[in-house]
């Protein structure tokens, strides 16, 4: 049985590396449906094979499913103990889930890039890199090392840096991809000194040995090392607000919409900007020791949200506002796991994964039948053309702004009632949260009105040309909206559960309850029992509902006959609404900040440290010494040996320097 | 094979030596027959090396296959003696691999006097081998200054423009450096004949006892000077910049051997001399070292950002790895010196197969300016697949070999002092920023040069050279045993002496009498498992007596 789920493991991991390979170098000459075929099979068997190992073993035993497949790094120390890295995945229900996210919503994407790519050439190349993407995805989410993570965590950095610029030819789409990769590296730094410290402290990379070595330290001894605790959770901050672009680091994804809509959808929105918050959730254990980090946390996450919301704002690209969406619900997810509500950061993960595919894919399909239009001005009732995109769409919209029953309500008001009662909550992160989400309504019902309702803006050749997608685009859609609709039914809220008389967890708090239970205890033992009430979580459930069905209604009357109607109300912010629309010019600041003054140092570096102070030195310091050595002693004949010589004497004195 | 045992180490040196005879012996106008024999002459020379591999024991810290002849007058106490540890193996397989790529990289970058150059590159690896397996510090030198002259005239001869300047500052940075170390292995050796007993000797074996217990002042000095030379070759910041002149004047296989090996020696050095030599002195310099190995880790990768010609650019990126590797090498402890000889041979393979596709479009277009291309991917799409891996491996993602030596040399140095390991670490980023800006300017974006649209994309022995390199970048980002089993008994030695403070304790092991004592041992303990089963058989048969 045992080596059974092990042989399905491997194959879950390696089928999308093998769909890679075939893709890459064997299949670049096919037509475009065997590429698909082939890269749909090797993301959507794993799928297959998924299902029966999550809710059959993993589901069962609450323990994890383990593949240990060769030692990755070995070496004896002075000391006699081996230092030993294996090359280790194992499924448990945390990463399980992200398991069914992966290779579901990616199968799905899969097909949806059928007909998205239908029109390009050599299409190989993009079935090759994603199906690459997936397979270091997997192994993001299923190794059992941080290493192994590791590996996952740069190769999907990679991948994105392949597919952002697939469309290479336009150096700006490059360029993009160099940024999203540059940015992601500052974060990685994060994560390498995360794991330096771990093996300093606790001497191993893995998650499990990890957890038994924290819960077995006592609380002194965490008291007399909380700067480096403190230290490990700062640093996977970082990491996150790479990977997952928060802030400061989260400009390189609004750029990363220069990639194919399905990349966007997949990578972008679905599975690994969401690493952060995964890697968060697994080393929850470690991270709740430190009430700095977990601090830091919330409010990065509490600010990203709204920040990125008032850029969403205002964006007339549609995949720019989806772009801004996603960072402000990345930072949703953060703050759930700062305030250490960890399970609803990962059922946000799963319901933002279902709905921001499922917008993403709308919007590529809009995209796809206007050829590449992505300006929301030039758009409007595109609902009557192109019906199931449309309502799709409307449900996507709805599921985001947490219309109640839709699954973006139930994970979204689980984080904001925890931003205000959980271990690490405050009523202002609750308040910041709040406000995002009022953002959030504003901008997708704007976006929705302006690209779904209200009168056509296209030019006539476009909107003659402008029908719905065929099926292998559609079907997707349909199937990601029924799971908008669905899926957040796994974070019911206390006080709906208690209406209907149940009173137990709900199910995604028992799901991830094995991984999770560690980090909760902890959590109880260091900050006491959560502060909320019944009567609190229906305020502040009707708090939000309020809000977002003014903002939405504020939407509709603003938008409902086109983009003009926000002109007057743009215009009475005047400066305030350029600085917004100009993304509050953080590139600019960036820019002046850190990439212009480390160009200058570079080529200072070049020009007078290298040109001239060391070759100066070399160069000049022998005609000086030559100088003084000409006038007491003959000159020799032979240019080279005296130049020898003199380099010679030189070159001693500098070591006599820097020696003394 | 009790003669292969002990002539093999031997046989390596001077088997290329006897293919420059061969090389002569065919007509003057046969250069491709040439061409054939010489590759013939690398691929043996690297059949011979797999000998070493197969029966290399990697439990055993000592010199094996070793080798002492008579070579100058007993009198002087300068001897031939070879042999290899688990570093100098390495290295030594990195050489014999990388050889045949070369040399067919040449068939199509060496325009003129096909013979000669492979004559000295035969030289060269002549040379090369024998400074990793030498053990007598005069052997060390003078194999150490034979790898000068065949890269001087490869430089100075088939080069770029300014070659003539180009291999003149090549050859005198590594010459001063050299002459220090002379002075410091003259030094030593009278030293070590001042101490009453002592038969003079330049044993490498017998110095390392000698050095180990001076004074730590003149440990420091003799150290200084060696490292010094060692530093020069490596280069390490501030001693580099011989290093892009060199590179960028030199034809493609000149350029890939340097980076590949040629620079490792520096490194070899200090690893086999500077280090264990001066155990205590080297613990006093580490944090000099380190600094300046952090220094030109960030200053290597800024310059390298900004160049413009793309072969100087990578090899400031060398500047940049290297800094990795010395730092490795300081932190003192087993990830160091672990991570640093992974890099060493990483870097070679990776940076060797950028050099490689550098020299694939200047063969086409007989420029390295980064502006003159561009969009190559479109043209050239199998090149951009080995461009793209090249520079994965160079940038050090996980799965490629760099990433493993990369990761275990920042963990190293961060064991040493955390403040180190994070500033060392900055060049994670840094490196991102110039390999990518490289590709961003060469394979990506738009094709700005009308000549660039009628490019050929790599021709198959292009291919078979570049994918042999590529291959090994992902085989080494996840098979690290080949290079870890076999070193890390000599590096925990290693660890353990400076450590301790102590002599670095080897002894030089003929094969022949480690197999007979094998032997010994297997009988003996056949022997012993007989008469335990005997006297077993005797209990029982007692037992059921009772």
């Amino acid at each position: 049985m045992q080596e059974y789920e092990s042989v399905m493991l491997g194959l879950i991991l390696f089928l999308p590396l093998v769909g890679a390979i075939l893709n890459g170098f064997v299949l670049r000459r096919v037509p475009l449906a065997v590429s698909a075929t082939v890269g749909t099979l090797a993301i959507a068997v794993p799928f297959a094979l998924s299902v029966p190992l999550v809710f059959g073993p993993v589901l069962e035993s609450g323990s994890a499913v383990r593949l240990a497949l060769f030692d990755w790094i070995h070496i004896a120390t002075a000391g006699g103990s081996d230092f030993r890295i294996p090359f280790e995945v194992s499924v448990d229900r945390l990463s399980g889930t992200l398991l069914l996210i992966i290779t579901g919503v990616g199968s799905l994407i899969h097909i949806y890039a059928s007909g998205y790519m239908s029109h390009e050439k050599g299409v190989y190349r993009f079935y090759s890199y994603l199906n690459l993407f997936v397979f270091s995805m997997l192994c993001l989410a299923l190794g059992s090392n941080m290493l192994v993570t590791f590996l996952g965590w740069e190769g999907v950095g990679v991948c994105s840096y392949l597919l952002i610029g697939y469309w290479f030819e336009k150096e700006a789409n490059a360029a993009a991809g160099m940024k999203a990769f540059v940015a992601n590296r500052v974060g990685d730094l994060g994560f390498l000194v995360a794991m330096f410290l771990s093996v300093k402290l606790f001497g191993t990379l893995d998650y499990a040995s990890l957890g038994e070595a924290v819960a077995s330290l006592s609380p002194a001894w965490f008291e007399q090392h909380s700067l480096e605790v403190t230290l490990i959770g700062l640093c996977l901050l970082l990491g996150v607000t790479g990977k997952s672009a928060q802030l400061p680091l989260y400009v390189w994804l609004p750029d990363a919409m220069a990639g194919p809509t399905p990349v966007s959808a997949l990578i972008h929105a679905a599975t690994m900007v969401t690493a952060g918050v995964y890697l968060m959730a697994r080393m929850s254990f470690l991270l709740v020791h430190s009430e700095v980090a977990m601090m830091a946390i919330a409010v990065v996450g509490a600010a990203t949200a709204l920040f990125a919301a008032t850029i969403g704002l205002v964006q007339t690209d549609i995949k720019k506002v989806l772009a801004y969406s996603t960072v402000s619900q990345l930072g949703f997810m953060v703050l759930a796991c700062g305030v250490g509500a960890f399970q609803y950061g990962v059922a946000h993960l799963m319901t933002h994964a279902f709905f921001k595919a499922l917008l993403f894919l709308g919007a590529g399909s809009v995209i796809h039948a206007l050829h590449h239009e992505q300006d929301l001005r030039k758009m409007g009732g595109l609902i009557r053309k192109m019906p199931i995109t449309g309502w799709t769409f409307v449900i996507g919209t709805l599921a985001i702004i947490g219309f109640p029953g839709l699954s973006g309500f139930f994970s979204k008001d689980e984080i904001l009632y925890y931003a205000w009662t959980g271990s690490y909550g405050h009523p202002i992160l609750w308040g910041v949260g709040a406000l995002a989400a009022a953002c959030t309504s504003f901008y997708m019902v704007r976006l929705t009105a302006l690209v779904f309702f209200g009168k056509s803006r296209m030019d006539r050749e476009a909107e003659a040309h402008c029908h719905e997608n065929p099926l292998n685009m559609t079907a997707p859609l349909m199937i990601l909206a029924v799971l908008a609709i669905v899926g957040g039914y796994v974070s019911v809220p206390h006080a709906i559960g208690h209406l209907f008389g149940f009173d137990g967890d709900n199910l995604i708090t028992s799901w991830l309850k094995p991984v999770l239970a560690p980090a909760k205890e902890t959590m109880l033992a260091m900050r006491g029992e959560s502060h909320g009430s019944t009567a609190l979580e229906w305020g502040l459930m009707g708090a939000s509902v309020v809000a977002m069905a003014a903002s939405s209604l504020f939407a509709i009357v603003l938008y409902r006959s086109g983009p003009e109607g926000g002109k007057g109300l743009a215009n009475s912010f005047g400066a305030l609404y350029r600085l917004v629309l100009d993304k509050w010019r953080v590139d600019e600041l960036y820019a002046r900040l850190i990439y212009n003054p480390l160009k200058s140092i570079a080529d200072h570096c070049f020009r007078f440290g290298d040109r001239g102070l060391i070759e100066g030195f070399i160069n000049d310091g022998p005609k000086g010494v030559y100088l003084v050595t000409s006038v007491i002693s003959d000159v020799q004949s032979g240019l080279l040996r005296n130049y020898l010589k003199l380099v010679f004497v030189s070159v001693l004195v500098l070591v006599l320097v820097a020696v003394s | 094979m009790a003669v292969v045992h002990e002539w093999i180490l031997t046989l390596l040196i001077f088997f290329p030596l006897a293919g420059i005879v061969g090389l002569y012996v065919l007509p003057a106008s046969a250069v491709g027959a040439q061409k054939a024999f010489a590759l013939g002459v690398c691929m043996v020379e690297l059949l011979l090396s797999l000998h070493l591999v197969a029966y290399f024991l990697p439990g055993l810290s000592d010199f094996q296959f070793a080798q002492r002849l008579e070579w100058l007058p007993r009198s002087t106490g300068i001897e031939y003696i070879v042999g290899v540890d688990g570093m100098s193996l390495i290295l030594v397989i990195l050489t014999t691999v990388l050889c045949p790529l070369v040399v067919l990289s040449s068939y199509s970058s060496i325009t003129k006097n096909m013979r000669e150059f492979l004559a000295l590159f035969l030289l060269l690896e002549a040379s090369m081998i024998g400074a990793l397996v030498a053990l007598d510090l005069v052997l060390f030198y003078v194999f150490w200054e034979a790898m000068l002259i065949p890269m001087y005239f490869i430089i100075g001869i088939w080069g770029g423009k300014e070659r003539i300047y180009a291999t003149t500052k090549f050859f005198l940075y590594t010459v001063v450096g050299s002459l220090l170390m002379l002075v410091a292995f003259a030094y030593l050796y009278y030293l070590h004949g001042q101490i009453p007993g002592n038969a003079p000797t330049t044993s490498l074996i017998e110095l390392y006892k000698t050095a180990a217990s001076l004074p730590l002042e003149t440990q420091l000095w003799l150290f200084a000077a060696t490292a010094f030379a060692f530093a020069i070759k490596v280069p390490l910041f501030p001693f580099h910049t011989w290093l892009p002149d060199a590179h960028v004047q030199a034809p493609t296989p000149g350029s890939v051997i340097l980076a590949g090996v040629l620079l490792k020696m520096g490194t070899y050095g200090l690893m086999r001399i500077s280090i264990p030599m001066f155990p205590d002195a080297s613990k006093v310099a580490a944090p000099f070292l380190i600094s300046l190995s952090i220094v030109g880790i960030v200053y290597g990768a800024l310059i390298a950002w900004r160049q413009t010609d793309i072969k100087k650019l990578v090899a400031y990126s060398s500047v940049s790895h290297l800094g990795f590797v010395v730092a490795g090498l300081f932190a003192l402890n087993e990830q160091g010196f672990n991570g640093a000889l992974y890099q060493m041979v990483n870097h070679g393979i990776s940076t060797g197969a950028l050099f490689l596709l550098i020299g694939v479009i200047y063969e086409r277009r007989h420029t390295r300016e980064m502006s003159e291309f561009g969009g190559l991917a479109k043209v050239m799409p199998w090149y951009a697949v080995f461009f793209v891996i090249a520079t994965m491996g160079s940038v050090a993602l996980p799965g490629t070999g760099g990433f493993i030596g990369e990761w275990l040399i920042l963990l190293g140095v961060f064991k040493a002092d955390p403040l180190y390991g994070v500033l060392a670490g900055t060049g994670v980023i840094l490196g991102a920023v110039y390999m990518l800006w490289m590709a961003l300017k060469t394979i990506w974006g738009p094709i700005t040069k009308p000549e660039n649209n009628r490019l050929q994309d790599v021709g198959p022995r292009e291919s078979f050279v570049l994918g042999t390199l590529c291959v090994f970048i992902f085989v080494f980002g996840f098979a690290s045993h080949p290079i870890l089993d076999h070193a890390q008994t000599t590096l925990v030695h290693l660890k353990r002496s400076v450590a301790m403070g102590e002599p670095y304790r080897a002894r030089l092991v003929s094969m022949n009498e480690l197999i007979a004592e094998q032997q010994e041992h297997h009988v003996a303990s056949a022997t012993k498992r007989l008469e335990n089963k005997r006297s077993d058989s005797k209990t029982e048969s007692e037992d059921r007596a009772q």
